[in-house]
């Protein structure tokens, strides 16, 4: 009689989360620094916004890794469902652990918010792309969010977006992947 | 008396379709749609949990936005192209059902065509090689949304259980 072997997602899908989390906290430090350094132009597509989507195109493959992960582990077969919860697992993780670095990270360096604000203001208040009173009210928007960095509720909203967005887009990596990279038994239904 | 197998009754798509996948696509298309519907200032849209809800993947400039009577929907051109894209192929789906089964190969290299077309397109604009209008923006998301959720529905496609008893070729027995 072959021994049950014990199929645990969590390996894969910590791994996954852990390190596509850091992936994507690191691409948004770096776009942030990119913003902070440069010159303002009135370009409103700045280095933080563009890195947020990169980091969150780079962020979708956490699903995909995780899939690939448990296949090393255990072997491709596996069920879509299964390749669904790594995926949405992953997307977790990585969202938690993205937003808790990016809380931790001006305790490290006291004027990072300070110095983001004023540079995404600047970009505003440069833009042409904008009529005036939209730049206005562009510019107490970004105030307003960059003053709520450490309110309950900004904090509360963010993981919460990050549990959403990461998680469900995982989840639909995580399942793909499984269909194309795993071998799904046949009957399922 | 037996004929040919229908496609259709020997595949179904597996209950995520029905319990995740569908509804988060209706969500995330309502959401990036339906600021108009709510709001009626530029400020009300800054602070509108739909703007909240997809800051983190897209960049969701007013400038590069659609509007309805003059409010920006949550999300850039292309953007509102995937989102209405993906949500598309889902409702169309029951009519290409046979197809999806069937065209794997097309399905990804479709995909992958549309993918490099929103690359190049993007990749483009950001270096300022070319300026894409809203509307190469929107028909350039919509196309990359419908292979998307194509290839999504192909991945839940599984084989249909029979139970015994049950006529599994679709015509009716006497």
């Amino acid at each position: 009689m072959e021994p049950v072997q014990n199929k645990s997602i969590w390996n894969a899908s910590g791994m996954a989360g852990v390190v596509f989390g850091f992936i994507v906290f690191l691409i948004s430090l770096i776009g942030s620094y990119i913003t902070i350094h440069s010159e303002p132009t009135g370009n409103l597509l700045s280095g933080t916004i563009l890195a947020s989507v990169i980091g969150c195109l780079i962020g979708v493959f956490g699903g995909v890794f995780g899939v690939k992960m448990y296949i090393r582990e255990y072997g491709p077969e596996m069920k879509i469902g299964q390749g669904a919860v790594i995926g949405l697992v992953a997307g977790l993780i990585m969202g938690a652990i993205s937003q808790f670095l990016s809380l931790l990270w001006p305790l490290f360096d006291s004027a990072f918010i300070e110095n983001l604000q004023a540079a995404m203001i600047a970009n505003i208040e440069l833009s042409d792309q904008l009529p005036e009173a939209q730049k206005e009210d562009m510019i107490d928007a970004t105030y307003t969010q960059m003053q709520n960095y450490y309110s309950a509720g900004s904090i509360i909203q963010g993981f919460l977006i990050s549990f959403v967005t990461y998680g469900l887009l995982n989840l639909f990596s995580g399942l793909i992947a499984a269909k194309f990279m795993g071998k799904t038994p046949q009957e399922e239904l | 008396m037996h004929g040919k197998q229908l496609l259709s009754t020997k595949y179904a798509l597996h209950p995520l379709f029905y319990v995740v996948v569908l509804p988060s696509i209706l969500f995330f298309a309502f959401a990036a749609w339906s600021p108009p519907l709510f709001y009626s200032t530029l400020p009300e849209w800054f602070g509108s949990w739909q703007k909240a809800l997809f800051s983190q993947v897209c960049h969701q400039q007013p400038a590069r936005s659609l509007y309805i009577n003059g409010i920006p929907l949550a999300v850039c051109s292309r953007c509102t192209g995937i989102y209405t894209g993906i949500l598309a192929a889902m409702i169309i789906h029951p009519f290409i059902f046979t197809f999806v089964i069937k065209a794997k190969l097309y399905i990804m290299r479709v995909f992958a065509l549309a993918s490099l077309v929103i690359v190049l397109d993007g990749a483009a604009n950001l270096f300022h090689l070319w300026h894409s209008t809203d509307q190469v923006r929107l028909i350039t998301g919509t196309f990359w949304g419908m292979a998307t959720g194509t290839l999504l529905i192909y991945s839940l496609i599984v084989l249909r259980k029979h139970k015994p008893g049950d006529n599994p070729y679709g015509t009716r027995s006497k």
